[in-house]
């Protein structure tokens, strides 16, 4: 057995080019293949966690009514409780009670339908990005209460600009309409072109001062620690407070959350494809090695190792190979993608369409470990199936006859 | 004789033959089934966001996707329908007038957007009867709404109760009128629940005073069209100072930036399977150049010129490819029919209809796909076989006897 094992090893250095062949060939497959994933998979993180980030956040909790039309009487269920739960729960990570109000926002230049959002600013920084795509002005700042930040195309539709006077008029609770006057101090650009031109935000505390009281809260957008804990929290929340509509991201973005799913799952035949043409690879290349040892064969056959033997030695030749690039092939890539990771691939030249997406041009790899401890095995796996065939060939030589050819 | 040489060695060694055209018939046929998948799956997500609502091209009166209002519609004869339908890839079109209202039910009131279709063209861009959770679909002449279940809990509305609405009419008009609820639908998408009544167009028509005007022309592409193109032969057609005609692509560039972000990804995919492949193939090629080396010897030592040996063996590679490349393309055929569409695992496919969408991967099928690819991979076969021209070229017969 252990001669065997010897003379297979031997034998696959001893036609270094075929072997490096096929080496190489599954370095590179592996590396490409698992490098490209992570591109993907993170190209696909990088656009959702933009959305996450400037609109949807993990979770959101809203009165069952609310979101039907934005009704300025539907406010959180019970809400001192859910601040509290939240307060409690460890999966929250941080959390941002808003007044959203639904209104027409106009200037002496136009109107247009607009959703604002006032927020504790303070808290506000945790949950949405919106403060770091300030493309003019400020996010709040000190000074007068009466401050706005709104979208870039918001400020184009409506010819505004920092400085400038916004009004906002919505039905309040008892049916009458009101008017709210606020100064522009910032613009952002999230990078969603609806998002921008339908939403503004405003502090908190001014619409308190103007409804008289602090209690009023339409949304709560919280972010987890985790995102893969969100759907959890979601289950333990709604079960805590059946009144209240409790949605994850992908629920309130069903598109997003579709492309994900699409995605993730395409990343799956993908790599199954990949692997499938790899594993043909090697199968033909032995295939043909066999072939062209057939004298070799036939002479060891004819000196009495017998077929059991002949088998081994052709699939250790093959399960060697692989043992020798699986893991170089796995470890160039993690080591690949750490670097990107750390790094970041510029973008900007290939897709100038993701600078619109809010994405950055800069895409940073990225892995998750059972993906590698999945292929790896999978490319074991396969491996194995495919040091079969090769083997079964060799074994339907005759060994008076594979002796006589050349 | 040449070719007749080729072609008898390719039936000397079976074996090896067979091997190597499977080496090739492999890269072939992986590569059309990931670019038939891929590019299946973008045409998926369109078909799921746009196929089932906006549909792939409007045509508007100019304008009117900036102020959508009633004024800015426009009425449609019969010529200029059959003259658009008459285009190459458009296969159907749905006509609808659409105008914000204000719909409301005792004490409660709503803006909402009343849009007149036709029920029966309706149903070639979406199945309604999934769609609906109560009551009944509208019909030809119903004098009835259909609404949106977002519409039906803001007000609490029950199939038979009575919505009032009022709008803005064409041309400074009023528009007043009162309809029984009929159905209930399920739009699959949040937003379009929450505002949409459908009644008939004619009603519509009646409502809005606006007799045979009609604010949107949606047409639809056949299976594999190119909307692009056939929405570039509709603004030939149209005077285009009093027409818009846009694509999904301009009425939701969300949706085609995700795309554009993908599908580089998606070529990245497609470059490292060639890769695969063409090692795949030069592996099986290196070994068939070795165990020939032999055979290559004595030819060379019997006083065949090496220049007679390399045309031979071209001839060899583009027979053997054009085998591989013919089965994988024929062999892919099959596949691409009959498994598709690729049905998700369950669970995924459970959360991915609650979203309203189809949790499926249909195969592109279309002809340039193999095509293509089956070129390409000839192509690669033809390199890779500079390996063994360059052998024999450097080919020592003495040596090569020598075993």
């Amino acid at each position: 057995m252990r001669q065997i094992i010897k003379i297979a090893w031997r034998n696959v250095w001893r036609n270094k080019l075929r072997s490096l062949i096929v080496i190489t060939s599954m370095v590179l497959g592996l590396w490409s293949g698992l490098f490209s994933a992570s591109m993907m998979s993170a190209l696909n993180n990088q656009r959702i966690n933009s959305a996450i980030k400037s609109q949807l956040s993990h979770l959101q909790i809203h009165h069952p009514s609310f979101q039907d039309n934005y009704d300025i009487k539907y406010q959180i269920n019970g809400l001192n409780k859910v601040l509290k739960a939240l307060d409690e729960n460890k999966k929250v990570n941080s959390y941002s009670a808003r007044i959203v109000l639904s209104g027409m926002a106009s200037t002496a230049r136009g109107a247009t339908g607009v959703k604002l959002i006032g927020a504790d600013h303070t808290n506000e920084i945790n949950i949405t990005d919106i403060h770091s795509h300030i493309v003019k002005g400020t996010y709040f700042s000190g000074g007068t209460s009466r401050q706005a930040v709104i979208g870039q195309e918001l400020a184009e539709k409506l010819k505004l600009d920092i400085k400038k006077s916004i009004y906002l008029t919505f039905v309040n609770e008892d049916g009458s309409q009101e008017r709210l006057k606020l100064k522009v101090v910032g613009i952002f650009k999230s990078g969603n072109s609806i998002f921008d031109g339908s939403h503004m935000f405003a502090q908190k505390d001014y619409l308190d001062k103007i409804f008289g009281k602090e209690d009023i809260i339409h949304e709560i957008a919280l972010v987890s620690n985790d995102i893969n804990q969100a759907k959890e929290l979601k289950y333990e929340l709604l079960k805590a407070f059946p009144d209240n509509e409790i949605e994850l991201w992908s629920e309130i973005s069903p598109e997003l959350g579709y492309a994900n799913e699409m995605l993730s799952f395409f990343l799956y035949i993908f790599m199954t494809i990949i692997l499938i043409a790899l594993s043909f690879g090697i199968i033909n290349t032995m295939l043909m090695a066999i072939l062209e040892r057939k004298r070799e064969l036939g002479v060891l056959m004819s000196v009495g190792l017998n077929k059991s033997k002949i088998f081994l030695m052709i699939a250790l030749e093959t399960l060697f190979i692989s043992i020798v690039s699986v893991p170089l092939g796995v470890f160039l890539s993690y080591v690949t993608i750490s670097y990107f990771g750390d790094v970041g691939i510029d973008l900007s030249m290939v897709e100038e369409g993701l600078e619109q997406f809010g994405m950055g041009t800069r895409l940073y790899t990225e892995l998750y470990l059972d993906y590698y401890i999945n292929i790896t095995l999978l490319t074991f796996l396969l491996t194995f199936i495919s040091s079969l065939f090769p083997a079964r060939r060799a074994l339907k030589l005759e060994p008076a006859v594979a002796v006589r050819s050349i | 004789m040449l070719v007749k040489l080729a072609w008898r060695n390719i039936w000397r060694n079976k074996k090896r033959s067979l091997i190597t055209i499977s080496a090739i018939f492999i890269a072939v046929f992986l590569c059309i089934i990931l670019r038939a998948l891929q590019l299946g799956m973008y045409d998926n997500m369109i078909n799921n966001v746009v196929g089932s609502y906006s549909g792939y091209i409007q045509i508007h009166s100019k304008g009117f996707w900036d102020e959508q209002i009633v004024d800015n519609s426009f009425s449609l004869n019969k010529d200029f329908l059959n003259e658009i339908e008459s285009i190459d890839g458009v296969s159907n079109t749905l006509q609808r007038i659409q105008s914000g209202s204000l719909a409301s039910l005792s004490d409660l009131s709503k803006f909402v957007f009343v849009t007149g279709i036709e029920p029966s063209k309706e149903s070639s861009l979406t199945n309604w009867k999934k769609r609906l959770i109560d009551g009944q679909l509208l019909t030809g002449k119903s004098k009835s709404l259909n609404i949106g279940k977002g519409v039906a809990k803001y007000f609490d509305l029950k199939i038979g109760d009575t919505l009032v609405l009022l709008g803005q009419g064409y041309q400074g008009m009023q528009a007043v009128g009162a309809y029984p609820v009929s159905g209930i639908l399920d739009l699959k998408n949040p937003t379009l629940n929450k505002i949409t009544v459908f009644m008939t167009l004619s009603n519509a028509q009646d409502f809005l005073s606006a007799k045979n005007m009609i604010t949107h022309l949606i047409l639809n592409k056949q299976e594999n069209k190119d909307e692009d193109a056939i929405a570039l032969n509709v603004k030939n057609l149209l005077n285009n100072e009093a027409y818009e005609v846009m694509t999904w692509r301009e009425m939701i560039p969300e949706l085609e930036q995700t795309i554009k972000a993908d599908s580089a990804g998606g070529l990245v995919m497609v470059f490292i399977l060639y890769m695969i492949v063409a090692f795949g193939i030069f592996g099986t090629v290196l070994m068939m150049t070795q165990e020939r080396k032999y055979e290559f010897g004595v030819l060379i030592s019997i006083g065949m010129k090496k220049i007679r040996l390399i045309k031979t063996m071209i001839y060899e590679t583009i027979l053997l490819a054009s085998v591989g490349v013919f089965l994988g393309i024929a062999l892919s055929r099959p596949i691409i029919i009959f498994l598709s569409p690729i049905k998700f695992p369950e669970e995924q496919a459970q959360m991915m209809e609650n979203m309203g969408f189809e949790a499926v991967i249909p195969f592109m099928n279309t002809y340039d796909i193999p095509l293509t690819h089956g070129f390409i991979i000839f192509f690669i076969s033809l390199i890779v076989c500079l390996y063994p021209l360059s052998v024999i070229l450097k080919l020592d017969p003495i040596k090569a006897m020598k075993i």
